[in-house]
């Protein structure tokens, strides 16, 4: 079976954009979340620190889903580590307003 | 991508640089004038060209403008006082019709004549980071997007560039021109480095909050105003919906000098103007420094007591208040200044000189195959590089052609001079599909000929020639933006001297083969 390559250069285009911009974004409110929760950094200082921090992951994961050779690998880490990301900020978020 | 990560780094870096090299040549341009916004601002519209006040400017006769807000009703009223940079007294609030804008002069405390322009600060600054598109944000986020991009170039040209210490002084200038435009983005890239990519990460960061909203919409679930007071520590209380008198303002600002150490405000607020519970906020000067700080002092306007101070910032912000600070240049330091200017047209030469690379070292390939690559990307390139120059240059006309309180069917003299930018762009791009073979050399002929046409046309309808501006300290804004035009049209005649023998032999070639390859 064999996929016309511009077809996968647009799959990896809008994996590298639109997940990577989705990863990113996770890692963000997740850190801006975790870190209060595990050091004594105030709330607003976190969010601005990992909002910073995100547009460096993003571009590490934009770089990496050019690298990376296999289409399958590099959706299944977007998807990973994204769903954990997201998971993890909304969860504590959960936690601590339930708590 | 490809087998080895070099070659995916040279997929991403030709690709990524082909199809949005021009989107990041246009945002490097207006970011590279936009360094000298407010100068551009000076030459545009020559009633402000004003001396800086030395007596301290009254700040009580700037009330009339406030009772016209306070009738509006506007939520604020707020002013710019006047620095060096920009000699007068802005003044701006919001009717139900639209945002007012008033230039004042500061020793007089009289409006200033409508300029009739946006200028360097509305139209040129703007335009470097939403593109005037502001529907979504759009604009905003494309330019994003441009920047992200910015930086993976930036990582992918190290990554492919192995020898770049080797390389790093390398400029064989009498070589062929393929090698030479290598070297050219080469040395470009490579002395660029540092700054291109923390001019970009730092435009980046300024943004932070549209950018990745995730963080603090998590974090504070969505509530705005928790967020700002807690990150910003914002003051502000409702109105009363009473109409009520105001105190002094020159005691007010005299009070915040006090609190300062004798540093002077750069702007002053007033929230809910009219209102018993209006709030004057005095915010405190910052060009010592690089970083974009706030001090604010928030007063009750009718006792002119005080009812909040706002004073540094907590670690993480203030470094981000320096990162943007870094992009903003607002600190007075002219050598700075100029070095920003420079490099930011090293950009410029960097993304052009890629550009210029790709098409060369397909030229004949591309031809051999019948490929019209090279003939779009080549109308694509001199658009984007010669193009943008000639719109602006025709910006920079069209603002000393049209008189003042010019309009044409019902378009104001502001949007005149823009469209006349965005005609004479797409008439570029045009020019350079239809008729490939000399459009740089003509090109670079219009820019020379736009820019001393600008340089005369100063001269013929202010009066402030070279030798006026250069003796008065207060013109220095416009000598320098002569001098700079003067400069430019000199490169573009040269770099047309040097393009004129090559055209020729095309044209030759031609001419004995009509039929061409393709």
């Amino acid at each position: 079976m064999a996929v016309p390559h511009g077809a996968l250069v647009l799959l990896r285009l809008i994996l590298a954009i639109g997940g990577g911009y989705a990863v990113a974004a996770g890692i963000a409110a997740l850190l801006a979340v975790a870190l209060p929760a595990l050091s004594m950094l105030p709330r607003s200082e976190a969010v601005v620190l990992a909002a910073m921090l995100a547009f460096v992951i993003y571009l590490v994961v934009l770089i990496a889903a050019f690298a990376v050779r296999r289409l399958i690998h590099l959706a299944t880490v977007l998807v990973v580590v994204g769903a954990s990301a997201w998971g993890g900020a909304l969860g504590i978020v959960h936690l601590a307003s339930g708590a | 991508m490809e087998p080895t990560f070099r070659g995916s780094m040279n997929w991403l870096h030709t690709w990524a640089g082909v199809t949005l090299g021009g989107l990041l040549f246009a945002i490097f341009w207006m970011g590279t004038l936009s360094v000298f916004d407010r100068e551009i601002d000076r030459w545009m519209a020559p009633m402000t060209r004003l001396a800086v006040p030395s007596e301290p400017v009254s700040y009580d006769a700037l009330r009339p403008t406030i009772d016209e807000a306070a009738a509006a009703p506007s939520a604020f009223w707020a002013a710019l006082l006047p620095t060096e940079r920009q000699p007068m007294v802005r003044v701006s609030w919001r009717t139900a019709s639209g945002p007012v804008l008033r230039y004042l002069d500061p020793t007089t405390g009289q409006l200033l004549p409508d300029s009739g322009t946006w200028g360097g600060t509305r139209f040129i600054f703007p335009f470097h980071f939403n593109l005037h598109l502001q529907a979504w944000n759009i604009g905003l986020w494309i330019v994003g997007l441009a920047g992200m991009t910015m930086m993976a170039l930036c990582i992918a040209g190290v990554v492919i560039h192995r020898k770049i210490f080797g390389e790093f002084f390398t400029f064989r200038a009498d070589r062929k021109p393929r090698r030479l435009i290598l070297d050219l983005h080469n040395v470009t890239g490579v002395l660029g480095f540092p700054f291109h990519l923390v001019i970009t990460l730092s435009g980046l960061i300024i943004f932070y909050n549209t950018y990745f909203p995730s963080s603090w919409k998590v974090a504070y679930q969505g509530n705005n105003q928790a967020y700002s007071r807690e990150a910003f520590d914002t003051y502000s209380r409702p109105k009363a919906n009473q109409p009520g008198e105001m105190a002094s303002f020159d005691a007010m600002v005299a009070e915040t000098t006090r609190l300062w150490d004798g540093d002077a405000p750069r702007s002053l607020v007033v929230r809910n103007p009219g209102d018993t519970a209006a709030v004057v906020q005095v915010v405190r000067s910052n060009d010592g420094g690089v970083a974009a700080t706030a001090d604010t002092v928030s007063f009750d306007a009718a006792t002119g007591a005080i009812l909040h101070q706002r004073a540094g910032s907590a670690p993480v912000l203030t470094a981000q208040r320096f990162i943007a600070g870094l992009h903003w240049i607002q600190f007075r330091h002219w050598t700075l200044r100029w070095a920003y200017f420079g490099l930011g047209l090293v950009g410029c030469v960097l993304i052009a000189t890629g550009y210029l690379f790709w098409l060369e070292s397909r030229r004949k390939k591309h031809a051999q195959l019948g490929l019209s690559g090279v003939r779009i990307v080549e109308g694509l390139t001199v658009g984007s590089v010669t193009g943008i120059v000639i719109a602006t240059l025709s910006f920079f006309v069209a603002n000393r052609l049209l008189p003042l309180g010019t309009s044409f069917l019902g378009v104001e003299r502001f949007a005149l001079e823009i469209w006349a930018f965005y005609l004479v762009w797409l008439a570029t791009f045009a020019h350079a599909w239809l008729m490939p073979a000399r459009s740089w050399l003509n090109q670079c002929r219009i820019i020379a000929i736009l820019a001393v046409a600008a340089v005369l046309l100063n001269w013929l309808t202010t009066g402030d020639h070279l030798g006026r501006s250069l003796a008065h300290r207060h013109l220095w804004s416009v000598a320098g933006m002569d001098i700079v035009l003067l400069i430019g049209a000199g490169l573009a005649a040269l770099v047309a001297w040097r393009l004129a023998p090559r055209a020729a032999i095309t044209r030759n070639t031609k001419a004995i083969s009509p039929r061409g390859v393709s």
